[in-house]
């Protein structure tokens, strides 16, 4: 007699499949993640050109995260706090994320290009964002004000403190052996990415220029400098975003991102402290004169003011639109800060 | 309208703490009509109006990112595994695979669709 093995088959449902709980519920947490980076922000309509070039990478997201959250401590040092600002830089990492749903990091590791030492640094963007939204919608900008900075400073039951991880993140570049702001040499100019990563150098220098950790990170500003000066005859431009620079983190900004109000007394003086810092060239300028670049740029930059003209002017420098946007600048400082990691001079 | 957005999210997802297969879909789709109807309030002119869209974004944020979270959770998967197992195949039923394709590509054309917008208006 012929025995047929009564063996149960289950329709399209190979064996060796994980169990359906698992499938559904991974089916379901993947689906979710993206919808997320998909829901409305409160400024898609800001979302400009430059934002496309993020792509999703972590380590571009990431800093453009850092670049946003020194900014908003610089925007809540201020009396009382500058809150339309940091509206706007609140709303550009709930979009940044959004833009980058592939941001599943827990820790950013980043291998330093000059020198191969690798850095990591305990970061979740969404976790700390959501942590800053519910800051953010607490509806007194002194309160808000208060909780930013004890998290930026003393960090909580989940973060570590945030200046810490900056100082983490910037101060490998500052050891008297490792921090070199250096590029291969450039043969046609520069371009301005080139340019705004020294500008967010500054920039998150600035943020932590006044938090403990500071003290520690003893900025190498000679070296800074000197870096300035190599940038030869397109110091004048460097000069310009630098000055560009500091005017974004002393205006208010528009909900479309445009610049609203400057305090201009504010930029000056911090214009004139960094005049201030630059060391003098020798004098006088010995013939061949090995310091002919840095003389330049020193001398053009003592000549500098900061206004509109000359912002408009920093801008047709580089072939840009004089009303170049916001959001457009922030682009340039985020691939610019991803070529200064990578050195990537092309 | 917009108070009632979060309502019906919390419909969309019922009772149920993960989603059948054949709900995701659905949900997908009812999710971005959502989102579509949130941005138009947020770029809306009255203030009071864009305000209130703005919390309700806020919320429906976490609510995506806390289901998104519990779900994982339920999986047994890091955020690392749950990449690797959603780019096999063969973890799903073909069925299964269907909807995943179906459902990210209307999140991506979506997301195009608003590059697309966005980059109109610069």
């Amino acid at each position: 007699m012929k025995i047929t093995p009564n063996l149960p088959t289950i329709q399209g449902t190979p064996p060796s499949l994980p169990p359906a709980a698992q499938r559904h519920a991974a089916m379901t947490s993947h689906v979710t993640h993206l919808l997320g980076g998909a829901a409305p922000t409160p400024n898609t309509s800001k979302v400009g050109a430059t934002q496309q070039s993020q792509a999703s990478l972590n380590t571009d997201a990431t800093l453009q995260a850092w670049l946003d959250i020194s900014q908003i401590y610089m925007l809540y040092q201020q009396n009382p706090p500058n809150t339309q600002a940091v509206d706007s830089l609140v709303a550009d990492l709930f979009n940044l994320l959004n833009k980058n749903p592939n941001l599943y990091a827990q820790t950013v590791s980043v291998t330093l290009p000059n020198t191969g030492v690798p850095v990591t640094v305990n970061f979740n963007p969404r976790d700390i964002v959501n942590t800053v939204f519910n800051i953010y919608l607490n509806p007194s900008p002194q309160a808000q004000q208060a909780a930013f900075m004890n998290l930026f400073l003393n960090g909580d039951a989940s973060h570590p403190p945030l200046d810490e991880c900056l100082y983490a993140l910037i101060s490998p570049y500052n050891t008297d052996s490792n921090f070199d702001f250096s590029f291969s040499s450039p043969q046609n100019g520069w371009k301005p990415s080139q340019l705004m990563d020294v500008a967010s150098c500054y920039m998150i220098m600035a943020a932590l220029s006044s938090t403990p950790e500071m003290e520690k990170l003893d900025v190498n500003i000679d070296k800074f400098w000197s870096f300035c000066g190599s940038l030869g005859p397109n110091s004048l431009v460097f000069s310009q975003f630098l000055m560009t620079a500091l005017i974004l983190q002393n205006s208010t900004l528009n909900p479309d991102g445009s610049i609203a109000s400057t305090n201009w007394t504010q930029v000056n003086s911090e214009l004139a402290l960094i005049k201030s810092e630059l060391p003098a060239p020798t004098t006088p300028a010995p013939n061949p004169d090995p310091q002919a670049n840095y003389r330049k740029m020193y001398n053009q930059f003592q000549g500098l003011s900061c206004n509109y003209q000359s912002l408009s002017a920093a801008w047709t420098a580089v072939g840009l639109p004089a009303d170049t946007d916001y959001n457009t600048i922030r682009g340039y400082a985020v691939q610019a800060w991803d070529a200064f990691l990578t050195n990537d001079n092309k | 309208m917009a108070t009632n957005i979060l309502e019906k999210f919390d419909e969309l997802f019922g009772d149920e703490e993960v989603l059948e297969p054949q709900k995701i879909e659905l949900f997908v789709q009812e999710s971005l009509k959502f989102f579509e109807y949130l941005r138009e309030k947020l770029q809306s002119k009255d203030e009071n109006e864009q305000k209130e869209a703005l919390n309700i974004a806020i919320q429906l944020q976490k609510k995506l990112e806390s289901f998104a979270q519990k779900t994982l959770s339920k999986s047994g998967l890091s955020p690392d595994q749950l990449k690797n197992f959603m780019a096999a195949p063969q973890n799903f039923t073909p069925e299964e695979w269907k909807t995943l394709e179906n459902s990210e590509k209307d999140i991506e054309d979506y997301q195009k669709e608003l590059r697309k917008n966005h980059l109109k208006r610069i």
